[in-house]
């Protein structure tokens, strides 16, 4: 399988005053062809801004990242090119719409700014990727603010998907919606992906919906990748006391664990994380060591974890079962 | 959108107003050189005739003798050319220094906003007095002369909007693309914040007739236009035998600042999406 998206220690380190921030902290992955790989992690983690790194509007600060194992440059020509290899929806579906422009015009921009087709074929192409992605004739001519939540986001989705990019990054798109659109969209993208055979970027802070959806998951915390690894793997084979926590967060979970962290205070400031790990100001498991040295990531088991004591945590809670 | 627009200005109760004054005053300079054709400078009857005392001056003559309708009408073109044209320059230098500002931010926003800040600390009507007095009075030095005191305030309007507009996620999505800089800001961005760049440019033509009205009224108009300044500035050296002849040009700025005041108000109600209802 050959990779759509490579980030090898990718960085990004804004200058505040009181030090570097660091908002991505030396990321890699690799996202294959036709693969999802969910991102999870609490808010102002860093997943907003790998992602805004990955589509090209915020620079990374350090790190490699390839798209179609091409580098990425600045130029217009490179940035037209990076705009039909990956696109970007975003959360909010009214504010992701520009509120003066007809649906029509909205999925058009993407092949007018890129120069691609005729007046009348790029016409054609949007009715067609607009029925791909259920809408009508009648919807193209609505404006944003005439369409539900629901169908703004496929709006959104067909804008992206125009291009007929091989990578779409998902921040958040569903988390907006009501849950019965949430399942449509959903639904939806996994349609598309079969079809299409998309690579998907899925950014969420809901882990059952992540699950849902992905082959992989990655759990990032304040800017790392803190466990990495095929969804059943990481959901049911959790060993990250971060994971642990974050799906003992979700009510009424039936796989609950009894003796999991319920996670406690807020993130550490990106400025000045915690020496060592840094979760450890929140885990119940830590010890001397952690502030010692900061834990790479490492198979243990069935896929990667940052901690140095997962094969422990992994023993205690097989004990438990 | 703009046909709409105008439906709507005419259902709202002051915009009816409004714009009934304003279609009088627009009457007035378009009717001038056909009611009036010897100009407004010609001496007509006796000078200082009391208005109603000559049936053929209704609004009486000034010292010279000169017809005071006319000089009215006449005085009608050169206030709304320079309340237009200076609103016009103003609008265009302050739209491009606020979405340029806004958009770009970091060094590009503090240069222009620190430009700006200078701009706003002197007083206007001092600064306008100043350019006029060393550049000359002419139609052209006298719109220059307001338009550069009036700018600023449309950059800071426009820069704080784009500011808003720029976070939002089709402004990111248009970069995502490979849209231009230039085609987000003017394409994107700016059709989005017209609604109190309109209601301001009501209020920008209001003010500049006014500011025209008080140099000519200092005798730092244009000495070969009659305008409504002009007629203030005659009145003024009779204030007290002939007060008429400063009341008249008076009463005329008085409609025409109104008017544009009443069409703000309604086109701040009718641009505002969330008080559509009420109108």
């Amino acid at each position: 399988m050959s990779a759509v998206l490579t980030t090898d220690a990718l960085e990004l380190h804004h200058d505040t005053p009181r030090g570097a921030l660091r908002a991505v902290d030396g990321i890699s992955l690799t996202i294959d062809k036709g693969e999802t790989l969910g991102l999870v992690g609490e808010s102002g983690c860093g997943k907003s801004t790998l992602a805004r790194c990955i589509v090209g509007i915020q620079q990374p600060t350090g790190g490699q990242l390839e798209i179609e194992g091409v580098r990425p440059g600045k130029g217009r020509a490179m940035r037209l090119e990076r705009a039909r290899n990956v696109q970007m929806i975003f959360q909010d579906p009214s504010g992701a719409l520009n509120p003066r422009l007809t649906v029509e015009r909205i999925i058009t921009e993407p092949l007018q700014v890129a120069g691609i087709g005729s007046r009348a074929s790029r016409k054609e192409a949007v009715l067609e990727i607009a029925k791909k992605v259920g809408l009508s004739a009648y919807h193209l001519e609505r404006m944003p603010h005439e369409l539900s939540g629901g169908q703004r986001q496929r709006v959104s989705i067909a804008r992206a998907l125009v291009l007929n990019p091989n990578l779409l990054v998902c921040d958040e798109a569903v988390s907006a919606l009501d849950v019965s659109v949430q399942a449509q969209v959903l639904n939806l993208l996994l349609d598309l992906q079969k079809e299409l055979g998309l690579s998907y970027l899925f950014i969420s802070h809901d882990l059952a919906v992540v699950r849902y959806i992905s082959d992989r998951i990655a759990v990032m915390y304040l800017g790392r990748i803190v466990e990495l690894g095929r969804a059943e793997d990481v959901w049911a084979g959790r060993l990250h006391p971060y994971t642990q926590a974050l799906v003992n967060a979700i009510p009424d979970e039936a796989a609950r664990t009894e003796d999991a962290p319920i996670l406690e205070g807020d993130v550490p400031s990106p400025v000045n994380p915690p020496s060592g790990c840094p979760f450890r100001t929140r885990c119940p498991h830590a010890r001397a060591a952690c502030a010692e040295t900061r834990p790479e990531l490492r198979l243990v088991g069935t896929h990667e974890v940052a901690c140095h004591f997962a094969e422990e945590i992994g023993a205690q809670v097989a004990a438990g079962h | 959108m703009t046909l709409t627009l105008f439906r709507r200005l005419l259902r709202h109760p002051s915009g009816l107003v409004g714009l009934l004054l304003l279609a009088l005053v627009l009457a007035m300079s378009l009717t001038a050189g056909w009611l009036f054709p010897d100009g407004p400078w010609t001496m007509a009857g006796p000078p200082r005739a009391w208005p109603g005392a000559d049936p053929r001056f209704p609004l009486g003559t000034d010292s010279f003798g000169r017809d005071l309708v006319a000089s009215i009408f006449y005085g009608s073109r050169i206030s709304l050319m320079v309340g237009v044209s200076a609103a016009g320059v103003a609008l265009v230098v302050g739209i491009i220094v606020g979405a340029v500002a806004g958009y770009f931010g970091g060094w590009v926003d503090d240069t222009l906003m620190r430009i700006t800040d200078a701009f706003q600390t002197i007083p206007n009507f001092l600064l306008s007095i100043a350019i006029v007095g060393i550049i000359g009075a002419s139609i052209g030095t006298i719109t220059f002369a307001i338009a550069i005191v009036a700018w600023p305030m449309i950059a800071r309007l426009v820069r704080a909007d784009v500011l808003r507009l720029r976070t939002y996620d089709f402004v990111q999505s248009c970069k995502i693309i490979g849209m231009s800089d230039l085609r987000i800001i003017f394409q994107q961005i700016l059709p989005n914040c017209m609604a109190p760049i309109i209601v301001t440019a009501s209020v920008l033509v209001a003010n500049a007739i006014v500011v025209e009205a008080s140099l000519a009224f200092l005798g730092l108009g244009d000495p070969n236009v009659m305008s409504w300044g002009t007629v203030l500035n005659i009145g003024r050296q009779e204030l007290r035998s002939g007060w008429y002849i400063t009341a008249v040009p008076a009463v005329a700025l008085v409609v025409t600042v109104m008017s544009l005041n009443l069409i703000g108000d309604a086109l701040n109600d009718v641009l505002n999406p969330r008080l559509k209802e009420r109108t």
